[in-house]
């Protein structure tokens, strides 16, 4: 074998370093781990939401990796999540995963978290030890279908209150109105976890916001009316007061509907802003209704005519607090 | 084995450079074509090795015809002529025996040892040995000239054609020239056609001189024909009076 | 009918007829290069000296360029994304910018100064000093001998000093963004990465194969094509130069158009 001469060596030398260059380059840009030490971790969920490939795997806030894979089960039932995470930290023991919005925009999370923190969530129930349950929170879209939902019961509800009136009636709508406390505790729960703070937000959401909430305190009052007359159990005034506190249940009624109609209205709104943020940021995708995720549970909220309560409270907070729960910065 | 050249036209765009040129080297002599700058002496050499294509008429190189020749058999029939051209044309980035030895590359079955020895035969020749490992730069122009003819003759070529073979020489570099291509002929037996316009050198190598001029040869003959022919055009050329050209078509 | 209605046509003519035989002999000659792969012999010795100047002796006039567009980049960047946009995008820009667009054309435009002049140069000299004809008449396929090596080199070393420009390109922007700019490693980074995708790697290779490619077989034709000594050889470098120029930036946005 003859000795190069120097000018071999050089292409050789610019040939292997564009090549390193570029390959090493590649690597890094696709955020290669280097040490190598990843494990996967893999998750079943009943759905994915709006989660994909490459979002970020988080541990207490802080990333751990990336979501790798999303496929859907063989069986059609479930949805496998693949993610690639860092082997140096120690998962708890009941670790479960909870897919939710990393923030307004576009890219969502896979957490993995303590299932006893978050015990309400009907995380996926999974056979295998090695697959670790997991669980998609709801947006906002079916939030205020949910309050659409309830204020139809109510409606409901009052028309049959008012038709055929009987103590039975009254008394079970006690104890509906008993478990509002109930719920509203894993309301807030989910609110406080969700909460993200707010940059800036459109006049609409926080006007239809402060309505919604008067509505349900309205709303409120009206059942507070009426668990009163109950508590009194005087008949006589018992069926007078109890027109006079369902009419103003009803009319409340109308106008958390109506409310919540302007809600939903502010969020298509926002949704069209969001489709303009997202063909100037390309992959910023306009989360459709990401912030009911910021909100509630809709599982809950269908469960609960009785989440009125709760959803008092929180858009109390929500409209003194705004920046607390909604971030609309555009990047 | 001679070189034919049968009335072959050739143009350059709306140029007529060649308008029925026929001439004739025979075995074994060297032919002089001359005639004034621009007649389309160097076209007329080119055609001959296949470098320009003729629109008609017909060119041999011994048996083989020229523009009938594939791509293979046009590589071989250049390997048996050599090309000596009017600034010897070295390629600058090699030495004097690497351009010597580039014809000999491409000949089959040589090895390194004998392109080694031809080389240093052929600038032996022409009497350039010692100066194989310089560049072209570094040489004369008479001693590319003299390079240019060793790499012409690398492949012992039956035939050999110069282009100007003395011009921009001193006029004794340029007669060491002509004794060298005395000597080609004689030791090596070639054909050679030389195109020229130094009458002076025309005399002292070819065995026969053409002229050539308006695109056609307008007279052949020895070097004493020649002096003596009263064609005004050759009276013209070789007085070096334009006058007489007047009223010549 | 007057002649002045005739001459536009006349003369619109004439170009596409001019330019379509020229391209017609540029594809002739790239023709018969690419006819000559079969004689190794003939280009194999000759492709690493053409690898080492038209893509080693490239290499730091393509550095310096894409350093200092990178450098540029990021300030202008920062520049332009005052308010709403966060800092981190100057890194997307960079990035994106220096790998699929400003790696290859500048890299293009430079090697076509460089590189493409200096074919034409040499090829146009070889031509006029009938050294060209002299290999022929040695036996020698011109085309496989002086076009296939250097078109070779050009299409294969294009891709790699282009990668070492883009990549110092970025380093520059990320530098600037550093030392210049608000901006954190991290940040610069996650923009870097937030628009990348594997595909522009592809595109820029894709590019990059065919401005190399362009460079070399535009400035051999120059060279081949030279007529009437220097002054020709001058011509035929300045021709390889604009010509390649616009091929580029034609090519430029073909790429685009079709793969983008």
């Amino acid at each position: 074998m003859r000795t190069p001469n120097r000018r071999e060596v050089m292409v050789g030398l610019v040939v292997v370093a564009a090549l390193t260059v570029t390959v090493l380059g590649a690597l890094f840009l696709k955020d290669f781990d280097w040490s190598g030490d990843l494990v996967v971790v893999e998750a079943l969920v009943e759905e994915a939401g709006q989660l994909r490939l490459g979002n970020a795997v988080k541990v207490r806030g802080v990333e751990i990796g990336r979501v790798e894979q999303i496929v859907v089960e063989p069986s059609g039932e479930a949805i496998r999540v693949r993610m690639r995470v860092t082997s140096s930290v120690t998962l708890p023991s009941d670790a479960v995963v909870l897919l939710a919005p990393e923030s307004m925009f576009g890219d969502w999370q896979a957490q993995i978290v303590s299932r006893s923190a978050f015990p309400r969530y009907a995380f996926f129930d999974v056979a295998n030890e090695d697959v670790l349950p997991g669980y998609a929170l709801p947006d906002l879209s079916r939030l205020t279908a949910a309050a659409d939902e309830i204020a139809e019961n109510l409606t409901v509800l009052t028309d049959r209150v008012e038709l055929a009136f009987t103590e039975e009636t009254a008394l079970n709508m006690k104890a509906a109105i008993d478990n509002i406390g109930e719920v509203s505790q894993g309301l807030s729960a989910l609110v406080t976890q969700q909460a993200e703070s707010f940059d800036r937000l459109t006049g609409e959401i926080q006007t239809s916001a402060a309505e919604f909430g008067l509505a349900a305190r309205a709303a409120r009052g009206s059942f507070d009316e009426v668990n009163r007359i109950f508590g009194q159990g005087s008949a006589d005034t018992l069926v007078v007061d109890a027109r006079t506190a369902i009419r103003n249940l009803r009319d409340a009624t109308g106008r958390l509907g109506e409310t919540a109609d302007r809600l939903d209205n502010a969020i298509r709104m926002a949704d069209t802003a969001f489709v303009r943020f997202d063909r100037l940021g390309r992959r910023l995708e306009a989360g459709e209704g990401t912030m009911g995720r910021l909100f509630a549970d809709s599982a809950l909220a269908f469960r609960a005519e009785s989440a009125l309560a709760e959803l008092n409270a929180l858009l109390q907070d929500f409209r003194e607090n705004p920046r607390r729960y909604v971030r609309l910065s555009i990047f | 084995m001679g070189i034919y050249v049968e009335d072959v036209h050739l143009s350059f765009g709306t140029k007529v450079v060649l308008d029925g040129v026929t001439v004739v080297a025979n075995n074994r002599e060297t032919l002089a074509v001359i005639g004034p700058s621009g007649a389309g002496k160097s076209v007329l050499l080119k055609s001959v090795v296949g470098l320009l294509h003729p629109s008609r008429g017909v060119i041999r190189v011994g048996d083989q015809v020229v523009g009938g020749l594939t791509k293979d058999g046009l590589v071989r029939m250049r390997q048996d002529v050599g090309y000596v051209f009017q600034f010897a044309a070295l390629f600058d980035s090699m030495t004097i025996a690497d351009n010597v030895a580039m014809g000999l590359r491409r000949l089959e079955g040589i090895t390194q040892a004998g392109i080694d020895e031809r080389v240093r035969e052929c600038l032996e020749l022409v009497e350039l040995d010692g100066l194989d490992a310089r560049y072209p730069s570094e040489l004369s122009g008479g001693q590319r000239k003299r390079a240019g003819l060793a790499r012409a003759i690398a492949t012992k070529p039956t035939y050999l054609l110069y282009d100007e073979p003395t011009s921009g020489l001193d006029p004794v570099t340029g007669t060491v020239i002509d004794r060298l291509i005395v000597r080609m002929r004689d030791e090596l037996a070639v054909t050679g056609i030389m195109v020229t316009h130094d009458l002076h050198s025309a005399y002292r190598s070819a065995d026969r001189i053409a002229m050539l001029y308006g695109g056609r040869i307008r007279f052949v003959g020895t070097s004493d024909e020649f002096r003596s022919a009263t064609d005004p055009v050759v009276r013209s050329f070789v007085e070096g009076r334009p006058e007489l050209l007047e009223g010549v078509t | 009918m007057p002649i002045w209605v005739l001459r536009p046509f006349g003369w619109l003519g004439r170009t596409v007829i001019e330019t379509s035989a020229y391209v017609g002999r540029w594809g002739t000659l790239v023709w018969q290069a690419v006819r000559a792969l079969p004689q190794r012999g003939l280009w194999r010795p000759h492709v690493v000296p053409q690898m080492a100047r038209i893509g080693v002796e490239s290499v730091p006039i393509a550095l310096f360029i894409a350093l200092f567009t990178g450098i540029v980049l990021a300030l202008q960047a920062s520049y332009t994304f005052t308010g709403a946009v966060p800092a981190y995008f100057v890194g997307a820009l960079v990035g994106k910018t220096m790998i699929i667009e400003l790696g290859p054309v500048l890299t293009g435009l430079a090697l076509s100064g460089r590189v493409g002049a200096n074919i034409a140069a040499e090829l146009g000299t070889m031509r006029v000093t009938e050294q060209i004809d002299a290999l022929e008449t040695l036996g020698y396929d011109p085309a496989g001998y002086l076009v296939l090596p250097r078109l070779l080199a050009g299409t294969l070393m294009f891709p790699a000093v282009m990668f070492l420009a883009t990549a110092l390109g970025i380093v520059g922007g990320w530098v600037t963004s550093l030392a210049l700019l608000d901006l954190t490693t991290h940040e610069f980074v996650r923009g870097l990465r937030l628009f990348y995708e594997p595909f522009d790697i592809q595109f820029a290779l894709i590019k990059a194969f065919s401005f190399g490619a362009a460079i070399a077989s535009i400035g051999c034709f120059a060279g081949f094509t030279t007529g009437g000594g220097a002054e020709g050889v001058g011509k035929a470098a300045t021709r390889a130069v604009v010509v390649s120029s616009m091929v580029i930036l034609v090519l430029d946005a073909f790429w685009a158009a079709t793969l983008l």
